[in-house]
């Protein structure tokens, strides 16, 4: 049966102990630092996601309206050739 | 918010979420994304070399850990090698009979070719043996005695559980792969050829034997690989207690469910008969030692493993996924067991029975999963708006929040898993379970028999239906990262340091103050994951404890990153090894008085909450394997079964998928919406196929079907779309799917709607095309079918270009009818009435005034011949399928004549611009008729005797006698009916025809009229005269009177804004507008007036001889007329249409020809003075007036008298007639003279000369 801790309740930490809680501690403040970056990239990921949906919708209705124009210009276009060729 | 150290808050980004980017796209398919990233947070980048600064005592059980893990990531490259192995030996070609030097030149190239392939299967083969190595490493320093008294984390045995997975799949896939064999026999046969050349020949030799030995091994020729760890481990004393505490804790996690992805969970499972095989010892060598004491173990018979929940296990997942489209069945693996006894195998679950069945049936699961759904996704949407509301604290006020988030996304992870699970489970068994009356058959492949012909209709919908709610949900969970990923941080850190620096306080404060030996391994749990604020560890805080301070809230920074992976692995299992009863029992480190009941109960539920922490922070990774679908897709185990290259696509399952929704749409479950979920299934492929499979040609492959798919989809929408639209259901239910800009299909962004509005477009086109062709083939009296289907298309394209950006009706129209251009008027269908106006209603019809309707004559005297009527080359085309029937009924009844409804139908099709150009043409149509003819009339007044009206005292039979006489010679003459009468009757019903047309007109301005009424007050501050609203109220009267059909051709779509317009400027002027309304009849006739012009001189008496009135001579029109009308009717007994009356061949339109032609000639009054048949009228009236001298002179004989009788009826009728055609004619002149300002004509009186 292993024994009760050497260090007595109350008493000072050895040092050994503490550098392990010194570094745990400073591994959990950079981890965070880590984790807050990424969590701000993944915001940036979904701004730019959403902004290329909604970029791509408007280009969508531009695109539509251009191929709407570019057909009636195209009946134009046959309307006055065969007013040409009437004449 | 505070700041930290570096300056970065979490919410540095979070202005970004404040800019509106409008996407007016339905949610219908999963999310789409450009731009992939996933936080690193819970994978394990480092494998575990964190532990070193922990200092943790289970440094040796971590590194091993660390190894397994590196193995089984090697390993999983080998399995998506065999997975998607496909022979290259095949594909080279055999060549025989060549050139010594040719040939070897072949060989050399085959070799170099099936050298890669080679080089797989050898490092296959090495690593094989490094794994079963590395597992015999691990079991060795397992069984030994200080690591038996350890505790042994249970990721380790996890490790190793995946391990034994990974080699029982690649056993399967190496034994499965035939093409294996094919190629090394193929590289066997060319290397014994270039042996000798090649330099390093005798290596590559032996090597080769190695090889053979690996792929066909004479001691065991199936799972080679496992056998090898078997007999590996059987040398191994005591590890048969290794293995039953791996299977114990694998029990243990299936029947705790601690696990949170599909595969997860199948690998256990899976682990189970591997791990009883490994157990298990062999039969044939009952004396040696096997290990554990000389006694042969046997799996089923060793008290130390309880079977009944292994069993119940066995009995619930007879077939398990393996990998891809490989099944597992689980008893086929535990029959291979040395002790397996047959008479075992219903315990084992040989025979699901109905519950099982049905457990694998989705149709069972599918209401219980869309309830789940619904439920799931109205708590969900309701956190959304919050989180998107509210700006993330980093607060402890805030942990209650985030605790409730992560619980969210952890039972959304879990819904996710278990509907994933369910349709794996549900492909699965169908794999397994063929449909046995295709099996047998020629020609169907066991694939068909599988997958086409094992699905009934409703599976698949229900197939369809809950992978759409797998994807919808695991869409809203990628798309709501990371808005959640702050809170799920925050609550992971929060529970673990409340648990080490809060909840375990009271049990240390018991361990410090009895002594117990616990608070050694207590302490360092805290130590291990506690974040102190101020850095400092805290050394009293468990001693200042008292019991009355009940609960303690710990006190610990804020953070958002939740514990590394390898302090949460080694925080987990020491923290099972302190509630663990076979964990104490077996160490013996601690007795139960350590630690009080609600301490280990606080521990178990740590433990079991734990579980999660590393699915919830590796987000993305978990939302990807619980929504991964792929498996239905991938078949290169059923390709390598029946040697072909890859299956028709009628034999995928996802398009078998794809194409019940589009064809069965209308039947039992609506799943249009669903389409682009379904074509997910082709995204999780590909995606499978790049990043983790690696093969390029199987992304070619899905690539290929997508685009195939795709076509066919866009084809089988569009038209879903239009001929929906066309049958006017008129909800709009199906609006989902086409109104999306961008699906992401393969990673290329689809615009469906731009596509989909082109098809439909070129479908207003051909519609329409074929209503004028249809229309071109068929008679007049199909202008009103013409007309409705026009008008269903015209309203199709009013309710579609909402959503889709049209060409305007009118330019498809006009674009179709071949009306472009300014100068080109006449359209195709102007071109249709007119033609068939001319030469078929005019000349073979007969019109009735009475019914206003051209009704056939018994003689067509010029028949026509039309194009055939075209075929449709769509049901929906026209009028629609749904009402196609409806309509035909409807519109039968306007095919056998051409009436008003017609003639409404003919102006609403050529609309204002047509009208007066139809006129115009049929006017001087009528012209030429009449020229055509006017030399048969001239041939008529030639031959035309001078006639005097006789007197009345010759009695009726008398004077019908002078005449009769005087006439009759002329019915001999031929061509008397067939061109005379015909042409005043041709020119009679173009008189009628226009005045039809003219009364829809004037209805149709009436009606507009009336609606200028009611909008002219609304305009200005104008008051109706009352003697105007009065017309008003009497109009409106009217039009309601009106038949349903001429109203909607008076109120078109639209008209009421042009209308306001109008009315604007009408407002001061429409007294007098009204006033000078024209009839379009009116115009006929003045324009007909000028056309006969040439007629005049040779229709007209220049100078009556008497100055008067000449009272015989026969130049004038109407005594020609006189003449015909007296001959019309009258029956020649040798003709062969005796049997046809004149007025049922010809009609009223004669009639009315010669009233309007007398009258525009001006000779109404002598033709009312000197027409013979009034004459004989008049004679009859005064006679029977005056019976008395009935008796006097001109008594005739019998016969006559009968025939001056009858013919007195016969024309007593057409004077009726004549009455009525002057009436008209009056009417529609008259009252142009009463309003015209124009100064009236007077043709010029005898006195003027």
């Amino acid at each position: 049966m292993p024994k009760a801790p050497a260090a007595a309740p109350g008493s000072a930490i050895d040092p050994a102990t503490r550098h392990v809680v010194q570094t745990i501690q400073e591994d959990w403040e950079n981890r965070e630092l880590v984790e807050i970056v990424q969590m701000n990239l993944l915001t940036i990921t979904n701004f730019l996601n959403r902004f290329d949906t909604s970029a791509r919708y408007k280009l969508a209705r531009i695109n539509e309206k251009l191929s709407k124009l570019e057909r009636s210009l195209d009946y134009c276009e046959s309307a006055v050739k065969s007013t040409m060729e009437g004449e | 918010m505070e700041r930290d150290s570096c300056g970065i808050t979490v919410d540095e980004t979070g202005g970004l979420s404040g800019f509106s980017l409008p996407d007016n796209v339905p949610k219908v398919q999963s999310e789409f994304l450009t731009l992939e990233f996933s936080m690193r947070s819970g994978t394990n980048a480092i494998r575990y070399q964190d532990h070193i600064g922990l200092q943790t005592e289970f440094a040796p059980e971590i590194k091993a850990t660390a190894d397994v893990e590196a193995l089984l990531l090697e390993g999983s490259e080998h399995i998506h090698m065999l997975y998607t192995f496909r022979s290259i030996g095949r594909a080279v070609p055999m060549v025989n009979d060549q050139g010594r030097q040719s040939k070897n030149e072949i060989n050399l190239q085959t070799f170099y070719a099936l050298q890669p392939q080679i080089a797989k299967i050898r490092r296959l083969m090495d690593f094989q043996e490094k794994g079963v190595a590395i597992i015999e490493r691990c079991m060795r320093s397992l069984v030994t005695r200080e690591a038996r008294e350890r505790i042994v984390p249970d990721g380790y045995y996890d490790a190793i559980t995946k391990v034994v997975d990974l080699l029982q799949k690649l056993d399967n896939l190496k034994d499965m792969k035939a093409s294996l064999t094919t190629d090394f026999s193929r590289y066997n046969r060319v290397l014994q050829a270039l042996r000798a050349e090649l330099p390093n020949g005798d290596q590559l030799a032996q090597e080769k034997h190695k090889l053979q030995l690996f792929l066909s091994n004479f001691q065991y020729p199936k799972s080679l690989i496992f056998h090898n760890l078997r007999d590996a481990l059987k040398k191994i004393p005591g590890h048969e207690e290794i293995l039953i505490e791996m299977l114990q804790q694998n029990v243990d996690f299936i029947e705790n469910e601690r696990h949170m992805m599909p595969d997860e969970k199948y690998r256990l499972i899976r682990s189970l008969p591997h791990l009883m095989l490994l157990i298990d010892g062999d039969v044939e060598e009952p004396g040696q030692s096997s290990g554990a004491g000389g006694k042969v173990m046997n799996v089923f018979k060793d008290k130390r493993i309880r079977l009944a929940p292994l069993q119940a296990i066995f009995k619930s997942y007879p077939v398990v996924p393996e990998y891809g489209d490989m099944s597992m069945t689980m008893l086929v693996i535990l029959k291979r067991a040395p002790h397996w006894d047959s008479s075992m195998e219903k315990s084992w679950g040989s025979e699901p029975d109905r519950k099982v069945v049905s457990r694998y049936s989705l149709l069972t699961h599918w209401s219980e999963i869309k309830s789940h759904h619904a439920e799931y996704l109205s708590k969900f949407s309701k956190t959304t708006i919050e989180l998107a509301a509210y700006d993330f604290k980093k607060a402890l006020t805030a942990t209650k929040y985030a605790t409730f988030i992560s619980k969210l996304i952890v039972d959304g992870f879990k819904l996710l898993q278990s509907w994933t699970c369910k349709v794996l489970e549900a492909y699965h068994w169908k794999l397994t379970h063929p449909y046995g009356y295709y099996l047998g058959k020629a020609g169907a492949t066991p694939y068909e028999a599988a997958v086409k012909f094992n699905y009934s209709p409703r599976e698949l919908g229900v197939v369809v239906d809950v992978i759409s709610m797998i994807k919808s949900l695991s869409a809203i969970l990628t798309n709501v990262e990371s808005d959640v990923a702050p809170y799920v941080r925050l609550h992971v850190h929060h529970e673990v340091q409340q648990f080490v620096a809060g909840e375990l306080i009271p049990p240390l404060h018991r361990a410090q103050k009895r002594k117990r030996a616990i608070i050694v391994p207590l302490l360092k749990l805290r130590r291990l994951v506690a974040d102190w604020p101020d850095s400092m560890e805290p050394v009293d805080d468990y001693t200042r404890y008292s019991r009355q301070d009940g609960r303690v809230e710990a006190v610990h920074p804020v953070r958002v990153v939740g514990p590394s992976p390898t302090q949460l692995q080694l925080m987990r299992t020491m923290v099972r090894s302190m509630f663990d009863q076979r964990n104490q029992l077996k160490v013996g480190m601690f007795s139960k008085r350590d630690l009080e009941r609600e301490d280990l109960q606080l521990m178990e539920t740590f433990y079991n909450e734990s579980l999660c922490f590393q699915y919830i922070l590796n987000h993305a990774v978990t939302l990807r394997a619980n929504s991964d679908l792929a498996d239905l897709w991938y078949r290169e185990f059923y390709l390598e079964l029946s040697g072909q290259i890859q299956f028709a696509i009628e034999l995928s399952f996802p398009w078998i998928l794809t194409e019940h929704v589009i064809t069965n749409q209308a039947k039992s479950m609506p799943l249009v919406e669903n389409i682009l979920y379904t074509m997910d299934v082709y995204n999780d492929a590909a995606h499978r196929s790049l990043y983790v499979l690696s093969q390029r040609f199987l992304y070619d492959e899905i690539e290929a079907e997508v685009n195939l798919v795709f076509d066919q989809l866009i084809f089988l929408i569009s038209d879903h779309v239009y001929s929906y639209y066309k049958d006017n259901i008129g909800s709009r239910t199906i609006d989902g799917p086409y109104r999306n800009r961008h699906i992401q299909v393969l990673g290329r962004v689809i615009d469906l709607n731009l596509l989909i509005t082109q098809h439909v477009n070129g479908k207003f086109y051909k519609d329409i095309e074929y209503c004028i062709k249809k229309f071109e083939a068929s008679e007049l009296s199909s202008v009103v079918d013409f007309n409705r289907a026009l008008q269903i298309v015209q309203e199709t394209h009013l309710s579609l270009v909402y959503h889709l950006e049209l060409d305007t009706f009118e330019t498809i129209l006009t674009e179709v009818d071949e009306a472009v251009g300014p100068t080109a008027f006449a359209g195709r269908t102007l071109m249709h009435v007119l033609a068939s106006l001319v030469t078929d209603i005019f000349p073979n019809y007969a019109y009735n005034n009475f019914t206003r309707r051209f009704v056939r004559s018994p003689v067509a005297l010029k028949p026509v011949d039309r194009p055939k009527s075209p075929k449709a080359d769509h049901q929906h085309f026209a009028v629609g399928a749904y009402t196609a029937r409806a309509f035909e009924m409807a519109n039968k009844l306007h095919r056998s004549f051409v009436g008003s409804t017609h003639t409404a139908a003919i102006v609403r099709i050529l609309g204002t611009s047509g009208v007066p150009l139809l006129v115009n043409n049929l006017l001087t149509n009528l012209q030429e008729r009449l020229e055509i003819s006017k030399a048969y009339l001239d041939a008529i007044t030639k031959g035309l005797p001078p006639c005097k009206l006789p007197k009345a005292m010759y009695g009726l039979a008398g004077c019908y006698g002078v005449f009769d006489a005087l006439l009759k010679p002329i019915l001999a003459y031929v061509d008397l009916k067939p061109e005379v009468f015909q042409a005043f009757k041709e020119v009679g019903n173009a008189l009628f025809f226009i005045r039809d047309m003219s009364d829809v007109l004037d209805c149709i301005d009436l009606a507009r009229g009336l609606h200028q009424f009611s909008w002219i007050p609304l305009a200005d501050s104008y008051k109706p005269v009352p003697a105007l609203s009065h017309l008003a109220i009497e109009c409106h009267s009217l039009t309601c009177a009106m038949p349903e059909e001429q109203m909607r051709c008076v109120i078109p779509r639209g008209a009421v804004p042009e209308l306001a317009v109008i009315a604007e400027r009408i407002q001061g002027d429409m007294l007098s507008e009204a006033d000078q309304r024209i009839t379009l009849f009116w115009g006929a006739l003045t324009h007909l007036s000028l056309l006969i012009q040439p007629f005049r001189p040779g229709w007209t008496e220049l100078l009556p001889s008497n100055g008067v009135l000449d009272l015989e001579a026969t130049g004038s029109f109407h005594r020609l007329w006189s003449a015909l009308g007296f001959l019309f009717g009258i029956q020649t007994q040798n003709t062969l249409t005796a049997a046809i009356s004149d007025e049922y061949q010809f009609g009223h339109g004669f009639f009315m020809a010669g009233a309007a032609l007398i009258q525009l000639l001006g000779q109404r009054a002598q033709f009312c003075a000197l027409d013979f048949s009034t004459h004989v009228l008049r004679v009859e009236a005064y006679e029977s007036a005056a019976a008395a001298r009935a008796e006097g002179v001109g008594l005739a004989d019998v016969t006559l008298r009968e025939e001056a009788s009858s013919f007195v009826l016969l024309k007593a009728r057409h004077s009726q007639l004549y009455t009525i055609a002057f009436c008209i004619l009056d009417a529609h002149t008259q009252s142009q003279q009463h309003r015209s300002t124009e100064p009236i004509f007077h043709p010029p009186g005898s006195y003027d000369k």
